[in-house]
């Protein structure tokens, strides 16, 4: 029998390597999306200067911004071929991880769109990052984001789990979910006692979402792959 | 708990992918059982022990038979 890749991961490596591959791959992006704002924050604060020239320092600048957008570039598609190529090495998909894929995918999609009619829509400060969250927001817009989050992640959620995970990944899933709201049932309170003890800003409740989601994704993340 | 997973697998020549489409579950789940990380539900131990065409308790040790 040919030994796949997925039992090489028997012998403990398995994890490790994927989790560095997801890392970098974030951290990829990240880094190719910072650098792209970057330049488009330099470049917006040199148009609105009329008569401003671009000095040799200048080009200097945007060109270690561009390096650093393609060295982001070049470390996500390394991670991104490293990661097929493992999966291509463990066999060909289950019809059931075919569904799993397809699912994330629209997922991520979704996310997407979701992401890019915050960003354009938003109506916070363009320079601040955050205003994404805090910013406000027309109440059409609202109205159809609350709509997408409300019925349509719901449904592709019912649809994942009653016909595509496996019951392994429910297992991983729920070992995430019961440490994420262990965190949140602790966490949150211990933030709102010092808080109220004057030792801490005031409870953030996108900090707390956002924590309790990457609890969540993590240790489900482990919990399936280790 | 320790199981003959993985053996009886390689006794047919399946992959963990070949075992994965048999059984309806991905190749995560698996290289999961088979590592002993993950312990089957009773329905997912009957299914494999009928892929198999053994009794559970041939595929699967708890550690607590005597005898």
């Amino acid at each position: 029998m040919m030994e796949s890749a997925m039992d090489e991961s028997e012998r403990g490596r398995g994890f490790a390597a994927l989790a560095g591959r997801v890392v970098l791959l974030v951290f990829a992006g990240l880094g190719a999306l910072g650098g792209a704002g970057f330049i488009a924050g330099f470049l917006a604060a040199y148009h609105q200067d009329p008569g401003g020239t671009l000095s040799v320092r200048d080009v200097l600048i945007l060109a270690g911004g561009a390096l650093f957008v393609l060295c982001g570039l070049y470390g996500g598609w390394r991670a991104i071929r490293s990661l097929r190529a493992t999966d291509l090495a463990a066999g060909p998909l289950t019809p059931r991880e075919g569904r799993n894929r397809l699912v994330m995918v629209l997922a991520g999609l979704l996310g997407a769109a979701i992401s890019l009619v915050l960003v354009l829509h938003h109506g916070g400060p363009a320079d601040n990052p955050l205003a994404l969250f805090d910013g406000p927001l027309s109440p059409a817009v609202a109205i159809v984001l609350a709509l997408v989050v409300g019925v349509l992640v719901p449904a592709l959620s019912i649809y994942w789990h009653l016909r595509v995970i496996d019951e392994q990944e429910a297992a991983a899933y729920s070992k995430g979910a019961l440490i994420a709201m262990y965190a949140f049932w602790i966490g949150a309170p211990v933030w709102w006692l010092l808080w109220k003890g004057g030792l801490t800003p005031a409870p953030d409740g996108v900090l707390i979402y956002v924590t309790t989601a990457v609890i969540a994704t993590i240790v489900w993340f482990w919990a399936k792959y280790r | 708990m320790k199981n003959r997973l993985k053996v009886l697998r390689a006794e047919r020549n399946w992959s963990q992918a070949d075992l994965a489409a048999r059984l309806d579950v991905s190749r995560q789940a698996v290289n999961a059982v088979e590592t002993g990380k993950y312990d089957p539900s009773l329905p997912l131990a009957f299914k494999i022990a009928r892929l198999f065409d053994l009794p559970i308790e041939e595929i699967f040790d708890d550690g607590e038979r005597h005898g």
